[in-house]
Formats: C-alpha cells, sequence, structure tokens
C-alpha cells in the first residue's frame, strides 16, 4: 500500500508570526530594562549631639538653599573642597558629619557629600539636625 | 524599450532582513538594559558623581519626595517599615540596604527613615544615584 505524502501548505511555516513575537518581545524590554545604570553612595548615620563628638569631628551643617555652613562658620559651596582638604592635610582620617536642615532636598545633599568624598573624606556621617 | 525585471536571487523571504535587524535590537537591549522590580512609587535617583555599581541582592527602600515608603514593592506606612525590616532582617542577617529615593526628597524626611533603620541596628547602607551626565 503506497501512502501519498501529505500536501504542504505553502512553505512551512511563515516568518510573520516570528516577527511578531520578536517585536512583542523588544518591546518587552524595552520598556522593562532600565538603560542608565545605577551606583551607590554608601552612607553612614550617628545620633546626633553625643558630648564627645562636639569636639573631634569636622560639622558641616546644609542649609535648605544649599548654603554650607563648616564647625560653625559660613564657607561658599565652591571653597568647599579646598577648606576640607587643608583640614585633612593635618589629619586624613579626621571624621565629617553632615547635617542637612530637615527641608534641604536631597540632591542638594548628595551634591555635598559628593564634593566631601572629592576632598578626600573617609569617615562621612549624616547627623539629624 | 523594456528593461526585464532583474532575476531574483535565491528564494529569500523579503521579511528576513528586517527579522535580522530585530533580533539584534533585541539582544542589545537584552544584554544593555537591566531588569528591575518594577516599583509603586515613580522616584528620580539625585545625580551625583561616578561611584561604586550598585550591589545585587540588596533590600530596595523606596522613599518618594512626599514621604511615601516601599520595601522591596510593597507600599508600607512608617509604622509597618518598623516591623517589615525586622522580619525580613531575621530571615537574612547582614543584608544590605539600599535606599532609592527622589531627588527632591527633604533631608528630614531621608533621616526619620533613617532613624527607623538605625533602631532595628541599620548604621551602614547605600544610597542609589544614577550617575551625572
Amino acid at each position: 500500500m503506497r501512502i501519498e505524502p501529505r500536501h504542504r501548505h505553502g512553505r512551512g511555516i511563515g516568518l510573520a508570526p516570528l516577527v511578531d513575537v520578536v517585536f512583542l518581545l523588544l518591546l518587552f524590554f524595552l520598556l522593562a530594562a532600565r538603560l542608565d545604570p545605577l551606583q551607590q553612595l554608601p552612607i553612614e548615620t550617628r545620633d546626633g549631639g553625643g558630648a564627645d563628638t562636639v569636639t573631634t569631628i569636622l560639622r558641616l551643617d546644609v542649609a535648605a538653599d544649599g548654603e554650607l555652613r563648616l564647625d560653625g562658620t559660613p564657607c561658599p559651596s565652591d571653597a568647599l573642597v579646598k577648606r576640607l582638604r587643608t583640614r585633612l592635610a593635618k589629619d586624613p582620617t579626621h571624621p565629617l558629619a553632615i547635617t542637612p536642615a530637615p527641608e534641604t532636598p536631597l540632591q542638594t545633599l548628595v551634591q555635598v557629600i559628593d564634593q566631601a568624598r572629592l576632598a578626600g573624606v573617609r569617615s562621612l556621617t549624616l547627623v539629624e539636625h | 524599450m523594456q528593461i526585464p525585471a532583474p532575476p531574483r536571487r535565491g528564494q529569500r523571504d523579503p521579511m528576513s532582513g528586517l527579522v535580522d535587524v530585530v533580533l539584534l535590537l533585541l539582544v542589545f537591549f537584552l544584554l544593555v538594559g537591566t531588569l528591575e522590580t518594577p516599583s509603586p512609587l515613580s522616584v528620580t535617583p539625585p545625580e551625583a558623581a561616578p561611584g561604586e555599581p550598585l550591589p545585587d541582592g540588596r533590600l530596595r527602600l523606596v522613599l518618594a519626595a512626599d514621604g511615601r515608603i516601599a520595601l522591596a514593592g510593597v507600599p508600607l506606612t512608617r509604622a509597618e517599615l518598623d516591623a517589615e525590616i525586622a522580619a525580613r532582617l531575621a530571615d537574612e542577617p547582614g543584608r544590605t540596604i539600599a535606599i532609592e529615593a527622589d531627588a527632591n526628597t527633604p533631608s528630614g524626611t531621608l533621616l526619620e527613615v533613617l532613624a527607623i533603620l538605625r533602631a532595628q541596628g541599620i548604621d551602614a547602607l547605600s544610597l542609589i544615584t544614577r550617575e551625572s551626565p
């Protein structure tokens, strides 16, 4: 007995459904993926106002408008790195406590932390106002 | 005068060129992009100078500009955060916590959250930033 070969429709699997699926996948990854890589800024926290900390820690106040006070004296933001470096020249491990005002936007605070790290501050803590 | 149509080479489907390009794009986005669990709060992290890459396996705490909190994709109140952090740290002690806060979050709000975390014994964590262009 001879079995007739089955008649094939068209030319096998069409390309169009594959394109549809690949387009869907592409759209999914376009929407779900995040292209700008995120990074981290390590921070430490500490309770404010410890008696032993006042004399040894360099204190940097950040006001809501970005104005800085280094140990109580006003400091223009472009001079911060220089002043921190002169302080650190005496004691490279000198800790710095950054005290932001409650309304300071995080972006301002992060910029100050960035500058402090640029100046070479190794021990950096955030202290409540 | 009649110009004869050029003979077609092979039987190549005209769509296959398109498929090649789309597949390449797909592979590109698979390699370049990183998948993140979607967060219920939309935040834009602050910009910072190039720093350390984000470690894997961190517990992500999202802090919106209006003070709302979400831990690992679940929105929480301040009171719930305390218990939730304690429970998660009991499961996996020593797990790092990364705070993804909006660039406009007031520092006071951030420090309040840090105080809650400090009460759980966490005094070192990382703040998620974007690389400034």
